[in-house]
Parts: C-alpha cells; sequence; structure tokens
C-alpha cells in the first residue's frame, strides 16, 4: 500500500497566516526539515481582508507539500470540502507519479462544515488572457453556454509568466482593466510571490495559484471559474498531459469551476470576434514575457495563438502570420500544443494557405509517427527487445 | 435537427411503495414517441419530494443526445444543475461525436434557487453494487478509514436494474445476499431502488453514474452527496473515457452532487485496504457470467484481472474465489486486440510493474500483454489476410499466439 496509509515519518508542517503587512496577505510554511515557505497576495486595487478560511493557501502551497513529506497541520480554520478535495488532489498525483508526489495528511486547528453554495448567478473569473481563458469570459459573458453565470468580477493575477519583475505592475493593471471595464465588470489584479517562492510546478500548472487568488478575492461571490489547461482531445493523446480532475479547488464557502475544453482555438477566436471584439487585442499565449505585454512570437504559445487567429481568417496586432517556420517550431512533444495544433489544422475558415498546408503536413506526419511508434514498441515489447506495449 | 424531448416528473405510490416517473414525450428511436423511465423504492410507502428533478435527468440526457434530440424539462432544475448537465453533453460530445451527434442544450421551465439546511453535516448516500470499487468505498467512508477525507455516511443503496436485470430477480437477490457482510459491518440502513432507467445498453457504461446518482436522489433529503466509486485511477498512462471522475462529477446539481470516491487508488491499493477484512473480501462479486448469480465465475477476464489484483496485494487464494488463480486461466484468456486488453491494462498491469511483482502467473501475464499487436496492425492484418493462403495464416496465427 503507497503512503496514503501510513503513519506521517515526521512532525507534520504548519501553515499558519501572518499579521496584514504592506496590503499583502500572508501565508507561512514553516516545515521540520525545511527552510519556511511564505506565499504572499495582494491586490493592487483594495486591500484584502483577512480571509475566514485558510482554503486558497493551502492550495497554492500544495506543489512544496507533496513534494515533501506532505503532512501540514493548518494553524487556523479549513472548510471540510477543502479538506476533502485536497486530499484527492494529492492521492491523484501520488497516483500519477508516486515517485515525486506523496498523499497529502491534512489537519487544522478547525475544519467547518457548511452546506456548499448554491450556483451562483454571478462569478468571478479568472483571466490570464489566454485564448482559453478570453473565450471562457466572452462565452459566459455572451451567454454562449446553457446555464452561463454573468461575469461580476475578472481576477489577473500577475507574477505567473515571464519576468513580471521587467514590467510595472501598475502597467500591467491598466492593460487589464483596459480592456476588461467593457464587459461591465469590476478588475482585480493580484500580486503574487508564488511562482518565486518555487511555488509552480510546471507538471501542476498554475491552477493552484489562480484558485488561491480566487478564494482570497472573490469570497463574496461563492463561485469562480477558471479555463481549463488543456483540450480534451489532448487527454486522449499518449502520453496525456496530466490526471484529469474534477474541481477539486472547490471549497464549502466557495466553489472554484473549470470551463471549456471542448472548444477549438479556431472556433475561440471566432467567438471572441462575433461577441467581444475588443478583448482579441488582449490575447497572448506567450509562454516567455508577462501577458498583457508584447507577446515573443516564437515560444508555442505564440505559434499557436497566431495560427488560431490566421485559421478564423484574421491577424494577430502583435504576432506576424504563421509561416511553415513557425509550424516548424512547434512543441509537438507537449500534448496540449499537439492537440490545439490538431484541432486548428482541421478547423481552418479559408484552407489552403502555406501555413495550414504546413500545418496539415505536420499533423499527417504526427499521425503516421504515431502509429510507426505503435507498430515499432510492439515489435520489440512482443520480441522481448523492449517493455511491455502500451503501458 | 429533430424535435425535443419534452420530459414531466410524476410521483405515486404502487403496492405500498413510493414510485417515481419521468415521463417523456416526443422521443425519436426506440421506445418512440413516449417513454417512462421509473423508480420504485421497495418498503418505502412515501418520501420528500425532491425540491428539484436535476439528478434524474442525466440518463435521458444521453439518450437524448444519441438521438440528436434537445431536452426541455416541464419541471424545476437547479442553475448549478443545469449548468452542469450541458456541460456534461458538452464534453460527452467531444469525446465521443460518433456515438453524440451534437451537444444538445437542456432546457427548463424553471430555474429554482435551492439552499440545504445550513446545519445539515455533509453525509453521503453511498451505492453498493458490491464489486470491488464499491466495496472500497463504502468500507472505507462508513469505517471512518479515509481519515480527515471520510464522509459519513447516512444510508447505502443498491439498485436493481443495472447489474442485474429486471427480470432477473434471483440474480439481484444473489447479490445482495452475497453483499450481506458488508452491510451488515457498516450498521447503517440500506435501500433498494429498483429502475428501468438503464433502458437498452446504448449509453453504457457512460451513463453508469448519472444513472446510480438518479438513484440514490431518491434518498437525497437524508444527506447532500450521492457517494460513487470510481473506476479508472487518475494515473493510468492511457484516458479511459468510460467514466472518468471529471466527467462524473457534472452529474451533480445544487440539492445533491456527487462525489466519486477512489480514483486516487488502484484495484490493488483498495484490495490491501480490505484485508483486514476477511468476510468483506469474500463477498466480493465482480462478474456476471457464471451459471449461478451467487458465485463469480473465476475465469472472465473481469475474474483473472481481479484474482490477478488479490495476487499483486499478496493474496494468491483470493476469498472471493472457490479456487485459487492458476497460470492457465491467464493462458486462457482472449486478447486478439488492444480493445478486450485494455482494462488488464489499466486496471491491471499497471500496478503490478510498480509493485514490482514475481512469479509465473505474472511471467505469463506479461507475455500475453506483450504479443497484444496494436489496433492498426489487425486492421493491416485483417486486409492482408483475405490475399493470403490458408497455411500461411495458420503460420502466422501460431507465432502470434
Amino acid at each position: 500500500m503507497p503512503s496514503k496509509s501510513d503513519p506521517p515519518a515526521r512532525s507534520p508542517s504548519r501553515l499558519s497566516l501572518a499579521p496584514i503587512s504592506d496590503a499583502r496577505v500572508t501565508g507561512v510554511l514553516v516545515g521540520a526539515d525545511a527552510d519556511p515557505v511564505s506565499v504572499s497576495f495582494e491586490s493592487l486595487s483594495r486591500h484584502l481582508e483577512m480571509p475566514e478560511h485558510l482554503d486558497g493557501f493551502i492550495a497554492v502551497l500544495l506543489p512544496a507539500l507533496l513534494r515533501t513529506d506532505a503532512a501540514v497541520h493548518v494553524s487556523g480554520t479549513l472548510t471540510r470540502e477543502a479538506v476533502r478535495n485536497l486530499i484527492e488532489f494529492s492521492e491523484g498525483w501520488e497516483n500519477w507519479n508516486s515517485g515525486r508526489y506523496h498523499a497529502l495528511r491534512l489537519s487544522a486547528d478547525r475544519v467547518i462544515d457548511p452546506p456548499l453554495p448554491a450556483f451562483s448567478r454571478r462569478a468571478a473569473f479568472a483571466w490570464s488572457g489566454s485564448l482559453r481563458s478570453t473565450h471562457t469570459l466572452v462565452r459566459h459573458h455572451a451567454r454562449r453556454v446553457p446555464g452561463a453565470v454573468g461575469v461580476a468580477r475578472i481576477v489577473h493575477v500577475i507574477g505567473l509568466q515571464g519576468d513580471a519583475r521587467t514590467v510595472s505592475t501598475d502597467a500591467i493593471a491598466a492593460e487589464v482593466n483596459k480592456h476588461a471595464e467593457r464587459l461591465g465588470a469590476t478588475v482585480e489584479c493580484v500580486v503574487t510571490n508564488a511562482r518565486e517562492v518555487g511555488l509552480v510546478e510546471a507538471e501542476m500548472g498554475m491552477l493552484p495559484v489562480v484558485a488561491a487568488a480566487l478564494h482570497l478575492t472573490a469570497a463574496d461571490l461563492k463561485l469562480g471559474f477558471h479555463a481549463r489547461r488543456w483540450p480534451f482531445s489532448a487527454q486522449l493523446r499518449y502520453p496525456r498531459p496530466d490526471p484529469a480532475f474534477p474541481d477539486l479547488f472547490c471549497g464549502s464557502r466557495m466553489l472554484i469551476r473549470a470551463d471549456g475544453g471542448v472548444t477549438t482555438p479556431t472556433q475561440m477566436v471566432r467567438e471572441i470576434l462575433e461577441y467581444a471584439p475588443f478583448l482579441l487585442t488582449a490575447i497572448s499565449g506567450c509562454s516567455e514575457r508577462p501577458r498583457f505585454t508584447p507577446p515573443c512570437g516564437v515560444c508555442s504559445g505564440c505559434v499557436i495563438t497566431s495560427l488560431a487567429f490566421a485559421a478564423a481568417g484574421i491577424s494577430h496586432h502583435a504576432l506576424p502570420p504563421p509561416a511553415a517556420l513557425d509550424v516548424a517550431r512547434l512543441q509537438w512533444s507537449d500534448p496540449v500544443v499537439a492537440a490545439e495544433a490538431t484541432e486548428i489544422a482541421s478547423d481552418w475558415s479559408n484552407p489552403g494557405s502555406r501555413a495550414h498546408l504546413a500545418l496539415r503536413r505536420r499533423v499527417k506526419s504526427d499521425q503516421t509517427n504515431t502509429t510507426r511508434v505503435e507498430v515499432r514498441r510492439w515489435l520489440a515489447s512482443a520480441s522481448g527487445l523492449g517493455p511491455i506495449w502500451p503501458r | 435537427m429533430s424535435q425535443p424531448v419534452h420530459i414531466w416528473f410524476e410521483e405515486g405510490q404502487e403496492d405500498g411503495e413510493v414510485v417515481r416517473r419521468l415521463v417523456c414525450e416526443g422521443v425519436v428511436g426506440p421506445g418512440a414517441p413516449r417513454l417512462d423511465l421509473w423508480w420504485r423504492i421497495p418498503g418505502i410507502a412515501s418520501l420528500p419530494v425532491p425540491p428539484v428533478l436535476d439528478s434524474l435527468l442525466g440518463g435521458p440526457l444521453l439518450w437524448a443526445a444519441m438521438s440528436n434530440q434537445d431536452i426541455v424539462v416541464h419541471g424545476p432544475v437547479s442553475a448549478g444543475g443545469l449548468y452542469n448537465l450541458n456541460q456534461l453533453v458538452e464534453v460527452r460530445q467531444r469525446f465521443s461525436p460518433e456515438r453524440y451527434p451534437r451537444a444538445i442544450e437542456l432546457r427548463a421551465d424553471s430555474i429554482v434557487e435551492v439552499a440545504r439546511d445550513a446545519n445539515e453535516p455533509s453525509k453521503a448516500i453511498a451505492a453498493l453494487s458490491g464489486g470491488l470499487d464499491s466495496t472500497f468505498t463504502v468500507v472505507r467512508h462508513g469505517l471512518g478509514l479515509a481519515g480527515e477525507a471520510t464522509i459519513p455516511i447516512a444510508a447505502i443503496v443498491m439498485v436493481h436494474g443495472f447489474d442485474a436485470s429486471l427480470d432477473r430477480m434471483d440474480q439481484f437477490d444473489a447479490m445482495r445476499r452475497r453483499a450481506e457482510p458488508t452491510i451488515k459491518l457498516l450498521d447503517v440502513p440500506f435501500h433498494v431502488v429498483r429502475t428501468n432507467s438503464r433502458l437498452d445498453w446504448r449509453t453504457w457504461p457512460q451513463s453508469a453514474i448519472p444513472l446510480t446518482a438518479s438513484a440514490l436522489s431518491h434518498f437525497g433529503h437524508l444527506a447532500p452527496i450521492a457517494l460513487v466509486s470510481a473506476g479508472a485511477p487518475y494515473g493510468i498512462p492511457r484516458f479511459s473515457i468510460g467514466h472518468p471522475t471529471l466527467i462524473e462529477s457534472l452529474a451533480s446539481g445544487d440539492w445533491f452532487r456527487v462525489v466519486t470516491d477512489g480514483t486516487g487508488f488502484g484495484r490493488v491499493d483498495k484490495v490491501e485496504m480490505l484485508a483486514p477484512f476477511r468476510d468483506v473480501l469474500a463477498a466480493i462479486k465482480v462478474c456476471w457470467a457464471g451459471d449461478d448469480p451467487g458465485k463469480n465465475c473465476g475465469m472472465c477476464e473481469k475474474c483473472v484481472m481481479t484474482r490477478l489484483n488479490f495476487l499483486a496485494a499478496g493474496i494468491r487464494d483470493a476469498p472471493c474465489y472457490e479456487t485459487p488463480l492458476n497460470p492457465e486461466m491467464i493462458a486462457r484468456l482472449a486478447m486478439p486486440s488492444m480493445t478486450p486488453a485494455r482494462d488488464l491494462f489499466r486496471m491491471c498491469w499497471n500496478e503490478i510493474e510498480a509493485r514490482k511483482c514475481r512469479g509465473p502467473e505474472i511471467d505469463l501475464l506479461r507475455k500475453r500483454l506483450s504479443r497484444v499487436p496494436p489496433d492498426v496492425v489487425i486492421e493491416g492484418r485483417k486486409k492482408i489476410a483475405r490475399w493470403l493462403p490458408r497455411p500461411v495464416k495458420q503460420l502466422i496465427k501460431r507465432a502470434l499466439a
């Protein structure tokens, strides 16, 4: 049996809140034999209050906890739903990669168990500026999804992509405000040091940080949305991006819901063009530079964005039209990139351009390669020369 | 686009027991134009009327999606239920466009706000089929073995109409009798729900959890959570679209929500957790292949897989079988292509490999699995086979056996 039922090997880490200073809310994790980790959140538009519970802070600290002893005691309050969900999240990661992650043992001074909030008519939306998160925002704003909720607040977390120290946070906030105010929602830009202190785990993505920001800034709304970071088609590839979790960042006081993943990037651009064209200039998939600043233009995120725009028949304001060379640069080993590129290739408004043909050739070669790899692995496995196929 | 299906809710009492119905009109396909889905709760003469219909709609949603028909519900639905069910069909359609041609829309006459009592603890109504997964879930939570993640169980429900068909009362009775040690151990109220909601097999197993939630929801006044067991774990290298936890949670509404338990555990983990409860292990029933409905046949793929799960947990002679595992059982498994072998990878081999298990049975399984060809080879082989003389075909068959 894995460590899930074993007693903790050493005394648990402790998470507590530090007093608010410089308008920052800070959680401090003190481990038995590790340096303390201090993670803070600051809103650029208001003073954050001390939270009633620490559901968000425990979420953001998960990557650190799961890599180490995974036992933590919270000096404060957690909600019962968050406790259950985050334990499940940790069990899922241990099941995914038992050599790297350990299931969480979680306790708190106080665990409250109120009924979960009902689905509200208005919600906070996390907006990173990516095509996916912009589409989630727009499809709810324009009531394009059955059961859509109103966009009451937009939350942007600064400091997750690129080096935010090179740009003024006020300048980023001004850009976010400029675009978002036309949706009639209030904007909350949140600055965090989560990435600087090593709490962003590439395999887990930004969601724990975003969930923490939503818990801290949108408790009054009781409902927060974020976009899925992958299309569902990426889950059908081998290898796949990560474990497909349900909404495990929900607590008993607030629901954090994932949205999207079924629309092709091309269709996302079309719908944004139709319902909120003023947001098109905000879109960036760049992984190298902070969002709401000029994109690098060369990373896979930029190439996918530029391809999606070209496929929808428009050009991106800050990216050159994609060329065959850009297609060749795509990191096909990343299942999300490969799945998005495949979706774009099959949904191109005016087929036949050089970029489209290059993309189609790349998709075709990917499919051929997949078949070839399968056959090669099978032959190696059947002849005893390779590991058993498929895993 | 086809006409929409209109759905009404009815409740009554027949032969002294509660009977609830969804009357579906305008249906295209089998049963057209009117289908009655019903749930009967033996031994219970009355129940509080559910404030919303969310939890009853998951099954009809999927077969309406197969027929490309929208749904109009003439009754109350919660805002969360409406959003979730529409998301459920959107995701299902994305995964299986050949089965669901369009992401149909579910609309409701009235969208209502429902709130549970502020002092109500978050207990669960748990489903028990008697299989390994559901036994693990009810024991884990019923005995508090999940620690801080435990969800206390308010009642256990066994559904007649899923694994055992409605005309096989003998099968269901055997299933219930077999699960008695587990039910007795947990000492919580036990109920049976009889239902025809599975209809034909067209949407199974994708509708399994939504329909289980429907059955459990009749006791939604007792607890806000439908506790169901997971199938494939989170960590499987290849995604399973059968019933992943991510999609099952979308069968939730604001009144009654689905919690899928055990996705962080493999089947061997589950056997290990149940190992101290020998009577419970002996009660596990995983297959319906044999002549005796009260026993596991011991020879089918599911049985051999479960025997191997026990073996990986250090239990060679699994108490839910009358005979111990022997290599002959593995040798007899049919593995013509990846499709039938996939469960053996997902639910068995990956864990055996991770635990570095050794032994003649493991060696044989490795040998068998390593020879399973990819589907593309099967297709190619079929094409080539048409042109090959019989002796050559036999030679190839023997080499691949």
